[in-house]
């Protein structure tokens, strides 16, 4: 008999010990993904100005994966793409529209429309 | 070359002449400067010259660069020419022509007329240069006798506000010369 409890005591033992550390698991995972919740930074958005065919800042600096909005202020349209033309490009923005992209890494920037507009966005170290 | 700059030369000595002798022709009647009337027209005769040619170049080239540079020129001048009928009909200015009005629309006529005989690379040549000479020309008297002589503030601001559309044009237009 005390043999016979002694192994139910054992397996209430091995099953507490396994739900035990299923709970812990559950536990840790939902803290983990709250403290992340609350740590992970939210993309910020950053406005550039296009006016007088220039770029306002000229040299923008944002974490990766923020949010860079361009705002055409000028009267004639503009088209903003990365120097290269590879990773993204806006529509032909008309005065007054604007254009949302985020951005992971540094980059020169152009105005596909017209040749010497350009600017850069720095991507900083978190 | 030489011929280009003899062009160029001469287009950019006459508009410079022009103004000059519009401004000093007008001294004696509006206190020595353009009225805002002269310079309404002036603007609105800069851009429709350049649409005209840009329209000229879409139909008889067939160059890419100069196609595309043809057509920001008629798409940009579109959006400024609307932009200043805009404002002077808002500001009841009734556009005057003058004699720098009529020496840019002889110098246009005479400029297509011309370009209408050519073709090819020929064609492309003499489009793209005579857009430098013409930006660089329009960007001088903008600056040194319409800005200057504008009385109205909101038309001195306008002014002010396309130089640097005109001198995205200018080095626009040099690039592509360097590839022509």
């Amino acid at each position: 008999m005390g043999v016979y409890f002694s192994r139910i005591e054992k397996r209430f033992a091995g099953y507490s010990k396994l739900n035990l550390m299923l709970c812990a698991l559950f536990f840790a995972s939902c803290v983990n993904s709250i403290g992340k919740g609350n740590l992970e930074r939210q993309p910020q958005v950053h406005e550039v100005e296009i006016k007088k065919f220039q770029f306002k800042p000229a040299n923008l600096t944002i974490h990766s994966g923020d949010i860079v909005r361009w705002v055409n202020r000028d009267i004639v349209p503009h088209r903003v793409a990365d120097s290269r033309r590879k990773k993204w490009e806006s529509h032909d923005m008309k005065p007054k529209d604007s254009f949302d992209q985020p951005v992971f890494v540094s980059t020169l920037y152009i105005c596909v429309l017209h040749p010497g507009m350009e600017a850069n966005i720095v991507v900083q170290e978190s | 070359m030489k011929t280009w700059m003899k062009r160029t030369g001469v287009l950019i000595v006459s508009l410079g002449f022009m103004a000059c002798t519009t401004t000093s022709g007008y001294s004696e009647k509006a206190e020595g400067k353009l009225t805002d009337a002269n310079i309404a027209a002036i603007v609105v005769g800069a851009n429709k010259i350049d649409i005209s040619a840009a329209k000229l170049a879409l139909d008889q080239s067939t160059n890419g660069e100069i196609k595309e540079f043809a057509q920001r020129m008629a798409t940009d001048h579109q959006a400024v020419l609307d932009s200043a009928v805009k404002l002077v009909t808002r500001l009841g200015v009734d556009p005057q022509n003058n004699d720098l009005v009529h020496a840019l629309g002889k110098q246009s006529m005479e400029h297509e007329a011309k370009l209408k005989t050519l073709s090819g690379g020929e064609f492309d040549k003499a489009y793209i240069d005579h857009e430098v000479a013409y930006h660089e020309a329009v960007i001088g008297v903008i600056k040194d006798q319409l800005i200057p002589g504008a009385d109205n503030g909101e038309l001195k601001d306008m002014l002010i506000s396309v130089v640097p559309a005109f001198e995205a044009h200018l080095a626009h237009s040099k690039m592509v010369q360097g590839k022509i």
